[in-house]
């Protein structure tokens, strides 16, 4: 198109001055030139005229497309569209990293034991589909410098008879805060009755989860687990004793904008004296969320544990609980509270108690910053306080967690 | 013959009995459209009503037992469920509804997105969609083309009544379709005004009927304004000669309640997702009432 613009420039140029006769060889070399520096400025203008035009599309295209432009969109990819690598990146499982740090003072063993100024845990997750039946998950934890599998596992979404399963290593379902990870947890740390029955990493085990969605009149689903009965700091058989959960959680709706949820778990395997070991969870939640807006909301979680400990010399009983409430009182803000007791599962003379104050800001959803004081009672050493500052982020699509 | 006509008895005696087709909307405004489309063989359930912001819903476990019979599971898609629909996927033990089954029925996939993220797409750029603007049931054609998909789909699933369906869908078209040019026609006093958006979430409506978006409260989607992006707000508020501000009402109403008090605009609290909410119990109304206080606000 140019190139016809600028043969007719030259042509019209051309018959210009072939009228304009006659003119000496120098007043035509001078004419000539004129015209073509006429021609260049024209040209110039031109180019940058459809540069804009250009510009103005592309910017376009970035910002809010036409419906023309939408409707482009529809037509399949014309043959310039780039060739597709032959190792191509698309089937990659999606990818998530969540680290978290914390800064600490005080005198509270539990958080003397780290540094200062410490990176707790990166949290590495995959997921992706198997194929079209499974999909699995993984959350692999690294913890001072060491990588360890918090979670493997392959889920059976949709089973015959209504059922689904999960096959791997995975949080078992004791509790609703056992299943939380770490960057979920409503405090800085572990309520102290999970720490002193199940010990200070997640209560897991490998082996077969089936779940199943009750026929009842409210929402209800029962689940069981069978997974290898070793289990550090909980179960302590040999490597052929096996460990049986069972789970029942109800659900129901108080109105639009508030819900109870009761979920009742026990989970039975051999402790190091090849007597059994049996554990029990009652977890009550209550939430409230206002129907319209994000701003305010309102979660109160009840759990109390029971620990039964058979030995040669008979039984031994624990009792344990903690409760809190988390306060949403504006966006992104929350204010919680929450109060410990554990007994301890060898010593039930002995106990443990606490409490903590925790104010938690999420600048945004992919962003978490926490100031939490807390002072706990240790048996046999007396209370210790602590201020810890938490800060976590998280890249990548890792989805929404179980509810 | 006998057994013939035993065989004949009991076809008639159960045709009738036969259980409507289930389905589980994510969003009751797609409800709507089931309920329009699927008439009295289907039985629709909305997990999420106009109260909810959309992006946010609450995962309930009571929502196990809706999707666990559900046959047909409908969503928005474009990654608006992200954050509530997996787990409850994963958890309903019904093969019918996941993800490649004839069941699952992603209503995205009948429309053309707008805003597909060009070039690099990451978390800079605020809380985006890597899809494309997932509100598109704000511009009534994508609900017409949505209707008569949808019909297809319900066909495939539930052949006996698949001319019903298709009957059903063409109607519901028709009708998405005479909404749009009642809005157009009512909006037309408005063509090119200038007005700001609190988010993305309108910008389907606006584009179809030539609404100006000068900007948004939002700096980047999901992200909140700072007082930098504010004043810069206020500028081209000032500047273009503002005169409305759209908001949700679960959206941070009091920053836009200040960039409307500073520039002399008026804020429009307004349901762009329909159901149990005054003014927008279905579609049709919550796009009229839209629609109206559009035209109310600019002074027409």
């Amino acid at each position: 198109m140019k190139r016809y613009v600028l043969a007719a420039v030259l042509a019209a140029a051309a018959g210009s001055l072939w009228a304009q006769q006659p003119l000496s060889p120098e007043e035509r070399i001078a004419a000539l030139e004129k015209k073509l520096s006429e021609i260049t400025a024209t040209y110039e203008s031109e180019i940058a005229r459809l540069r804009e035009e250009i510009a103005a599309l592309k910017a376009g295209r970035e910002g809010t497309p036409s419906a023309e432009a939408a409707q482009a969109a529809l037509l399949p990819p014309s043959s310039s569209a780039p060739e597709r690598s032959l190792w191509s990146s698309e089937l990659n499982p999606a990818i998530s990293l969540i680290p978290d740090f914390t800064f600490s003072a005080g005198n509270d063993p539990l958080w003397k034991e780290a540094e200062a100024l410490n990176v707790r845990e990166v949290e590495v997750a995959f997921s992706a589909a198997i194929d079209p039946y499974a999909r699995a998950s993984a959350a692999l934890s690294l913890e001072d410098g060491e990588f360890s599998a918090e979670e493997v596992y392959a889920s059976f979404p949709a089973l015959p008879g209504g059922f689904s399963a999960k096959l791997g290593k995975f949080y078992l379902d004791f509790g609703k805060t056992n299943g939380q990870h770490l960057h979920t947890w409503f405090q800085a740390d572990k309520p102290l009755a999970l720490r002193d029955f199940l010990g200070e990493e997640p209560f897991s085990g490998t082996g077969l989860s089936l779940n199943r969605v009750l026929p009842t009149p409210w929402a209800s689903d029962l689940t069981l687990e069978v997974t290898g009965g070793k289990n550090e700091g909980v179960f302590g058989g040999r490597r052929s004793d096996l460990a049986y959960l069972l789970a029942w959680r109800n659900y129901w709706d108080l109105s639009d904008a508030s819900n109870l949820e009761v979920q009742l778990s026990a989970i039975q395997g051999r402790n190091e004296e090849r007597k059994r070991t049996t554990l029990g969870n009652l977890a009550v939640t209550w939430r409230y969320r206002s129907d319209l807006s994000r701003r305010e909301g309102l979660m109160w979680r009840t759990e109390i544990l029971r620990e039964h400990y058979r030995t040669e010399d008979g039984l031994l009983h624990a009792n344990g609980a903690f409760s809190f409430v988390d306060w949403q009182f504006r966006r992104g803000w929350f204010f919680g509270v929450r109060g410990d007791y554990a007994e301890h599962p060898l010593n039930p003379q002995e106990h443990d108690k606490g409490g903590a104050l925790v104010l938690t800001w999420y600048p945004s959803e992919y962003q978490k910053l926490r100031l939490q004081v807390q002072r706990t009672s240790y048996a046999g050493i007396g209370p210790k306080n602590a201020l810890v500052f938490e800060y976590g982020f998280s890249l990548g699509p890792h989805g929404a967690h179980p509810f | 013959m006998k057994r013939l006509l035993w065989i004949i008895g009991f076809l008639l005696t159960v045709a009738p009995l036969a259980a409507p087709l289930k389905v589980v909307s994510t969003y009751e405004v797609y409800a709507e459209t089931a309920r329009w489309v699927g008439g009295e063989d289907v039985e629709v359930v909305a997990l999420a009503d106009g109260r909810q912001d959309p992006h946010y819903v609450e995962a309930r476990p009571s929502y196990l037992a809706a999707l666990q019979r559900a046959d047909a599971l409908l969503l928005n898609g474009l990654d608006l469920e992200v954050g509530f629909l997996p787990p409850l996927l994963d958890r309903c033990g019904n093969a019918r509804i996941q993800p490649g089954a004839p069941g699952f029925v992603d209503l995205s996939r009948f429309i053309t997105p707008i805003e597909v993220p060009q070039g690099q797409v990451d978390r800079s750029r605020g809380d985006i969609h890597p899809f494309g603007n997932p509100h598109y049931h704000l511009d009534p054609r994508n609900m017409a083309r949505l209707a008569e998909g949808l019909a297809e789909r319900l066909a495939e699933l539930d052949p006996a009544h698949a001319a019903a369906y298709r009957k059903r869908g063409t109607e519901a078209s028709a009708r998405y379709l005479a909404l749009d040019r009642e809005i157009e026609a009512t909006l037309a006093p408005l063509k090119g005004a200038s007005i700001v958006s609190y988010h993305s979430s309108l910008d389907y409506f606006t584009l179809r009927y030539g609404l100006k978006v000068v900007g948004y409260v939002e700096p980047k989607p999901g992200i909140r304004p700072g007082p930098a992006s504010l004043q810069a707000l206020l500028r081209g508020m000032r500047e273009a000669g503002v005169k409305v501000i759209l908001a949700e009402p679960y959206m941070d109403l009091k920053v836009a309640e200040k960039a409307a008090g500073q520039t002399g605009a008026r804020l429009l609290v307004v349901y762009t997702y329909p159901g149990k909410v005054p003014g927008a119990g279905t579609y049709e109304e919550a796009l009229r009432t839209l629609a109206k206080r559009l035209l109310g606000a600019q002074g027409r």
